[in-house]
């Protein structure tokens, strides 16, 4: 009989040490985490089987977040509930790199169109290159460099920064606090929106 | 179990300043520690801090074995820490050099400067350089002289440890054998002595000189001919013993084996969870160190191969698992093993593989094994080209046995094989480097015969022979440079047809190569030299600097091809005479001599060749 799957969305944190993981580094360290846990979940068919793991919206190496999310299909049929998924793989992943819940998806990646970035440090040069006629910042690409006008999409108060994300239109927090001159200690992604301007969850 | 916070450490650390640099850096992960498993004790419970070094970066040393043995081993010990130290790269090494970060352990992100050991693994010569340079990026001087009892206790080991003579300058102590044992006895030496109060450095090294298998260079002092050879490595004073036996585990199923490995955070070469089946090897091929230094062959039990093996897939969640040795289709219960473990390892979805193969010994139930979830390339190790100079060798493989491997693997649905030989081995004539030639149109035919739809690839790799202590090889003049080159030509200019890649070694390097692994103690002038001129990776083709030796060289006055190409009489003092890894002097020699008679010595199951370490083996 084959086995039911159940998609899961695991809710994690990557913070200190965990902020330098690449993404890739990042979903080999998930897998064997998952391994690890003795959780059972879906393979991919073919020559190299591999874990269906999907990840929302990638993490740029060097920012902490305290929102992060991947999906996975596990087989619940020995585990009681998501809250025991969730104790099986904290045991299994390194301090830097916390589960905080785990849960039935409610919305597709595809939702996701911004995020907030949480500054910790002096926001006066960035809101200084936000507060401009054009807040101009440079994406390097194999196709050559781009200009992109921040000014209709990005948004500074309190601190918090939000920026255009997801698969359509992203932008990387360290290009835009690159752009201003500004060196921070600290940025942390606290929150994804949804078009409908809902949290992505 | 207890996960690595730096909030519980109160060591001065770099975690401020590398917070501010290590976005600037590739690969920063590699250097921040924090792995799942790495251990981090807090400082009030720990009395001795040992910072293993490896002497390369960390995606090689993390893949060491030997260090993910001693680091959970000196860890088990309350009171006891180690950290893992690897070198940075060179954008790296700028970042720290500019920003006063001393060379720091990956778990307390303190500098190892004020730890109470460092101990380097010399896994290959050309390590050296890295050696001196973690040294100077820790904030000590180079030389052990001028290291004083408020400096760490600078310790080596690994296989080149067999041969210390070139970094007698640079280290105060070195393990020679496994260092299982003596390194708790070494940390439990300098505790009780550092807790009595009498410790000084001079004093402790004079203790720890007659605990077996420590080599205390300070105390002993060499001499010299007046044709360059040496004459004598002597004790400076009584009590010192004359000669150094290596340590050796007597048995494997008792000694500590790690349930873990710390999960790098970066890719590493060899990212799986690795069991070690068995140390030594039966075969006794001539040009093989390895083959020798670590006699007496001791194999793990069945039993324990499988129970460690299934306890580090658990730890681990790794997709591979290794069964490691010289050589693992020698253990003399193999098919039981696999035959298990393959159950285990379908159901895991892990991939079980064994990198060290005799061709002799592939046999369709070890295919089956390791090619059940994955497919992955075969290497065979063939070494030389005709059956004369296999013999010379004894390398004790037939033409016949190649074939008959290369079949099976091919009628397994294998398409991909490289094959490894060497170049400059003793008596080689073109008629062998052309044997290399026939015997790889040889299998190219028989892939044809076999009628096969994909295609074949096979890789050809040819290194340079390096002759290496304690081998019967031991006696002979490395090939020089336009002997090796016009052998590469002959070689390539027959090769050259469908489906054959060849890749070959860089002479530059195997000579230096050649030169340490046979030097003596006035070789730490040059090898001094040559990381003034700026040598550090010496490992990586991209940068290794060849005129940063050959400068060294001539400002010490000393000859490269006096140590690389020079024939050594059977009499003549080997600088590494005063140490003792069981093999005998008398049977390398034997050895020698059946080598040229192009006669063959039987593996040692089969016969005991009585090569010293029968005393200690128990296949005698």
């Amino acid at each position: 009989m084959d086995t039911e799957y159940t998609k899961i969305r695991v809710f994690f944190s990557k913070t200190g040490r965990a902020r330098y993981i690449s993404h890739l580094n990042l979903m080999d360290t998930v897998c064997r985490a998952v391994r690890r846990a003795g959780l059972r979940v879906k393979y991919t068919s073919g020559f190299n089987p591999r874990i269906y793991l999907t990840f929302a919206l990638p993490l740029p190496l060097g920012v902490d977040g305290v929102c992060e999310t991947f999906d996975l299909y596990a087989d619940m049929a020995d585990v009681s509930d998501f809250g025991r998924v969730g104790e099986m793989l904290r045991a299994s992943l390194p301090e830097s790199l916390g589960v905080i819940r785990v849960a039935a998806p409610l919305r597709p990646h595809t939702d996701i169109v911004r995020a907030a970035y949480e500054i910790d440090g002096d926001t006066a040069p960035l809101e200084r290159f936000l507060g401009g006629d054009r807040a101009v910042v440079v994406r390097k690409s194999k196709k050559g460099d781009k200009e992109i006008d921040l000014k209709p999409c990005a948004g500074l108060s309190g601190g918090l920064l939000t920026l255009p994300a997801g698969n359509e239109f992203n932008v990387n927090p360290l290009l835009v606090t690159k752009a201003a001159g500004g060196g921070y200690d600290k940025i942390t992604r606290v929150k994804i929106f949804c078009a409908d301007g809902e949290i992505f969850e | 179990m207890v996960k690595c916070s730096l909030e519980k450490l109160a060591y001065m650390d770099y975690s401020e300043k590398l917070s501010r640099v290590l976005l600037g850096v590739s690969k920063p992960a590699q250097y921040i520690g924090g792995e799942l498993y790495s251990v981090c004790k807090e400082y009030t419970q720990v009395q001795v801090r040992f910072g293993f070094c490896f002497p390369d970066m960390y995606e090689i040393g993390m893949s060491h074995l030997g260090m993910k043995i001693l680091y959970g081993l000196i860890n088990d010990v309350p009171g006891f820490a180690c950290e893992r130290v690897f070198a940075p790269a060179p954008d790296m090494e700028v970042v720290m050099r500019e920003n006063d970060i001393l060379l720091y352990g990956l778990e307390s992100l303190s500098p190892v400067r004020d730890f109470d050991f460092i101990g380097f693994t010399l896994q290959y010569e050309m390590s050296y350089t890295g050696v001196l340079n973690m040294l100077d990026l820790a904030g000590l001087p180079v030389m052990a002289k001028l290291r004083g009892d408020d400096c760490p206790v600078v310790i080596a080991g690994g296989p080149c440890a067999c041969n210390p003579e070139p970094l007698c300058d640079f280290i105060d102590l070195f393990v020679i054998g496994e260092g299982e044992e003596v390194t708790l006895e070494l940390l439990g030496l300098y505790n009780e002595m550092r807790v009595s109060g009498e410790y000084s450095k001079a004093a402790f090294l004079l203790r720890a000189c007659v605990i077996p298998g420590v080599y205390v260079p300070s105390l002993y002092e060499a001499a010299y001919n007046a044709d360059g050879t040496v004459a004598a490595v002597t004790p400076t004073q009584p009590g010192v013993p004359p000669r150094v036996r290596k340590r050796i585990i007597s048995d494997l199923d008792s000694v500590y084996y790690p349930d873990r490995f710390v999960m790098p955070f970066v890719e590493i070469v060899h990212d799986r969870a690795s069991t070690e089946v068995l140390r030594g090897c039966i075969r006794g091929c001539r040009f093989c160190q390895a083959g020798f230094i670590y006699r007496p062959f001791r194999e793990k039990s069945a039993d324990t191969v499988k129970s460690e093996s299934r306890v580090l897939c658990e730890t681990t969640g790794y997709e591979e698992l290794s069964l490691i040795s010289l050589s693992t289709s020698d253990h003399s219960d193999i098919e039981n093993i696999l035959s298990t473990l393959q159950g285990f390892t379908n159901d895991r979805r892990i991939n079980l593989s064994l990198p060290s193969m005799r061709i002799d010994k592939f046999s369709e139930e070890i295919l089956n094994s390791v090619k059940s979830v994955r497919k992955s390339g075969l290497t065979f190790a063939p070494e030389a080209g005709t059956q004369r100079l296999r013999d010379v060798i004894n390398k004790n493989i037939s033409r016949e046995e190649i074939l008959d491997g290369c079949r099976i693997a091919f009628e397994g649905g294998y398409s991909t094989l490289k094959l490894y030989f060497m170049l400059g081995l003793p008596t080689e004539t073109d008629e062998d480097i052309l044997g290399i030639d026939t015997l790889v149109r040889e299998i190219l035919a028989l892939y044809r015969a076999g009628r096969h739809k994909k295609r074949l690839m096979v890789s050809v790799s040819l290194s340079t022979f390096i002759p290496k202590p304690f081998t019967p090889f031991q006696y002979e003049p490395q090939a020089d440079k336009d002997e090796i080159s016009s052998r590469q030509q002959l070689l390539l200019s027959h090769l050259r047809n469908g489906g054959v890649r060849t890749s070959w070694s860089d002479y530059s390097t195997a000579v230096v190569e050649a030169a340490l692994a046979r030097g003596d103690r006035r070789l730490g002038r040059v090898i001094y030299e040559a990381f003034k001129n700026g040598s550090k990776l010496d490992g990586w083709n991209e940068h290794y600097n060849f005129d940063n030796w050959v400068r060294a060289f001539d400002k010490c006055g000393l000859s490269l091809e006096f140590y690389a190409n020079r024939r050594r009489s059977y009499d003549e003092v080997l600088p590494w005479s005063h140490i003792d890894v069981f093999v005998s002097e008398e049977f390398l020699i034997s050895e020698n001599k059946r080598a040229y008679a192009g006669e063959v010595t039987r593996d040692c199951r089969t016969a005991c060749a009585v090569c010293g370490a029968e005393a200690v083996c128990g296949l005698h």
